[in-house]
């Protein structure tokens, strides 16, 4: 977080694509997507061979406190994902702060979505069978395209996957203390995060920016949310899962308590890792597989 | 090197840095590379503020409006990083009382905080960036926070802050009396007029949701300003890619002025 953006960037790449297990499933494909702002570039991952059937589509938007990540930081975890799932997942390289703040990041990955739903065949998916998402800045960004889909009825999602999510900047939760000083994710990376993706504006900010201000959780698409329990982010989580689940929608909690902050990207090292990123993957293929025709 | 970042190397000070639009310039200019030192009254302030965990920014306790503040934060910055290539005069505050009843005391106190404060610290500044020329010749930046309140009379909270004003209205011509003054040293000097942003000087006013969607229906851009929008503009104007622009005052407003 100390160093020059440029350098702090290529640090991060080069720490999340070596603690990633490789992986080498399928093919990929390096393309753009039509923006609010110009071209959003997108990696396409899918099997070698097509299926008899479109696929279910995927939405991804990586972590990186909505300053770092891209593409090839997420290269392995989304491969893991569409082969565990069975879906075309289609990774957004949308743009940072605080060089572009909120909505712009936000816009990008809407505007991904909603490219999906209209033109997903083109990839060889079926586009009524659409998910988004996203860990930690990603899964922020996940809840609040699945937000805005459900206030302006589109595009139509079949799910939201949320990987221990950054959702309430107010970082008031027992969770931040327990964890402030922790490695992996520190009260201070958060303090310093959030600003840069809201523009440093003082007062409360819209609830696409923070899904935790959303009054009305309604409507919404069906959700996994995983959890780490060492991880100042914990809370917020488990709140927004309970609130999701009071508000009628369909929701399946996975805490695991012995792991850190964006522990699903370091599956190199970690066997429980690999595990829940693979089981993630599956919940989120059989959820879209119910949600056909639907 | 490819990896370096818009204003690596260069050492900035910045005053007002605990909160606002100063808190957002020194942020955004540490995360270009630069070498910094954040200046407030403010010490609890800059304690939260988070600088100090950089290894390249340093904090001290300053009242711009005192001399031996201004050449103390100065000092400071050549002491620790051998050099001052970039002044940011952010610290400001506004008053509300209406003209009759406008005490000389306060009058004075706007004036010596955005006007003398901007002054002095101009001043201890230039004197180092004249002893200490950039190597490689490139100019050296003072950037000035003025208002859009120093080309129109907002009258937000009912009526003129009339000493708020006239305040602005001196920075703005100040930054231009520098900006000829010191050409010929390669210093280039700028003003910013900022709109009606979020910070907690804005705060009281905007708690106001009434007057608050009345200033978003003047700005054709559609909504308030936030320090980010100013500081992507301290950062142009402190960057090399301004190196003939001075004297220069950048409205940055949503477009609140031209309507």
């Amino acid at each position: 977080m100390t160093l020059p953006l440029p350098e702090g960037r290529r640090n991060f790449k080069e720490l999340f694509v070596s603690m990633a297990m490789p992986d080498d499933w399928g093919t990929t494909d390096d393309r753009t997507i039509p923006g609010p702002s110009g071209p959003i570039p997108v990696r396409v991952f899918r099997a070698a061979e097509p299926g008899p059937q479109p696929r279910p589509l995927v939405a991804y938007f990586h972590g990186g406190g909505w300053v770092f990540g891209d593409l090839d930081s997420y290269d392995s975890m989304c491969r893991t994902l569409a082969r565990a799932s069975g879906s075309i997942v289609v990774c957004v390289d949308y743009r940072l702060a605080p060089e572009h703040p909120f909505p712009a990041g936000f816009e990008d990955c809407f505007a991904v979505t909603r490219w999906l739903s209209s033109n997903g065949e083109e990839l060889g998916g079926d586009p009524s069978r659409l998910a988004v998402a996203g860990d930690s800045a990603g899964g922020n960004l996940a809840a609040a395209t699945a937000l805005r889909a459900r206030d302006e009825g589109n595009p139509a999602l079949g799910f939201e996957l949320l990987m221990y999510p950054a959702l309430d900047p107010r970082m008031g939760s027992a969770s931040y203390e327990e964890n402030a000083e922790d490695p992996f994710l520190s009260r201070n990376e958060m303090e310093w995060c959030w600003p840069r993706y809201l523009g440093f504006a003082a007062g409360e900010p819209e609830p696409y920016a923070a899904p935790a201000l959303a009054s009305d959780l309604s409507g919404l698409a069906p959700a996994l949310v995983i959890v780490a329990g060492h991880d100042p982010l914990r809370d917020e989580a488990l709140t927004y899962a309970e609130r999701l689940r009071a508000a009628g929608v369909p929701v399946e909690l996975k805490f695991y308590e012995s792991m850190v902050h964006g522990f699903l990207s370091f599956t190199r090292g970690l066997d429980g890792a690999r595990r829940a990123l693979e089981d993630a993957g599956q919940v989120l293929g059989r959820s879209l597989a119910s949600a056909a025709g639907s | 090197m490819t990896d370096i970042g818009r204003l690596s190397g260069k050492v900035a000070v910045v005053t007002g840095a605990a909160s606002g639009i100063g808190h957002a310039i020194a942020n955004r200019f540490l995360d270009e590379g630069a070498l910094l030192v954040g200046a407030d009254r403010d010490e609890a302030g800059l304690a939260k503020s988070g600088l100090a965990a950089n290894p390249r920014a340093r904090t001290i306790v300053a009242e711009v409006s005192n001399p031996a503040d201004a050449e103390a934060t100065v000092a400071l910055a050549v002491a620790e990083f051998g050099s001052l290539d970039i002044l940011v005069n952010s610290a400001g505050i506004v008053r509300y009382s209406e003209l009759f009843d406008l005490s000389l005391d306060e009058w004075e106190e706007v004036q010596r905080v955005n006007v003398t404060g901007t002054f002095l610290f101009s001043q201890a500044a230039a004197r180092a960036m004249i002893a200490h020329p950039s190597p490689d010749g490139t100019t050296k930046s003072v950037i000035n926070l003025a208002s859009i309140e120093a080309i129109a009379v907002l009258a937000s909270s009912g009526h003129p802050q009339v000493h708020y004003n006239a305040s602005k209205g001196a920075v703005r011509m100040l930054t231009k009396a520098l900006a000829v003054e010191l050409g010929r040293y390669a210093i280039r000097v700028n003003s910013i007029c900022p709109g009606v942003t979020e910070t907690p000087l804005t705060a009281t006013g905007l708690a106001d949701a009434s007057r608050r969607e009345w200033f978003i229906k003047q700005i054709p851009l559609g909504r308030l300003g936030r320090p980010g929008d100013i500081a992507g503009v301290a950062l142009f104007l402190a960057s090399d890619d301004a190196s003939w622009v001075t004297g220069a005052d950048i409205v940055v407003d949503g477009g609140y002025l031209t309507q």
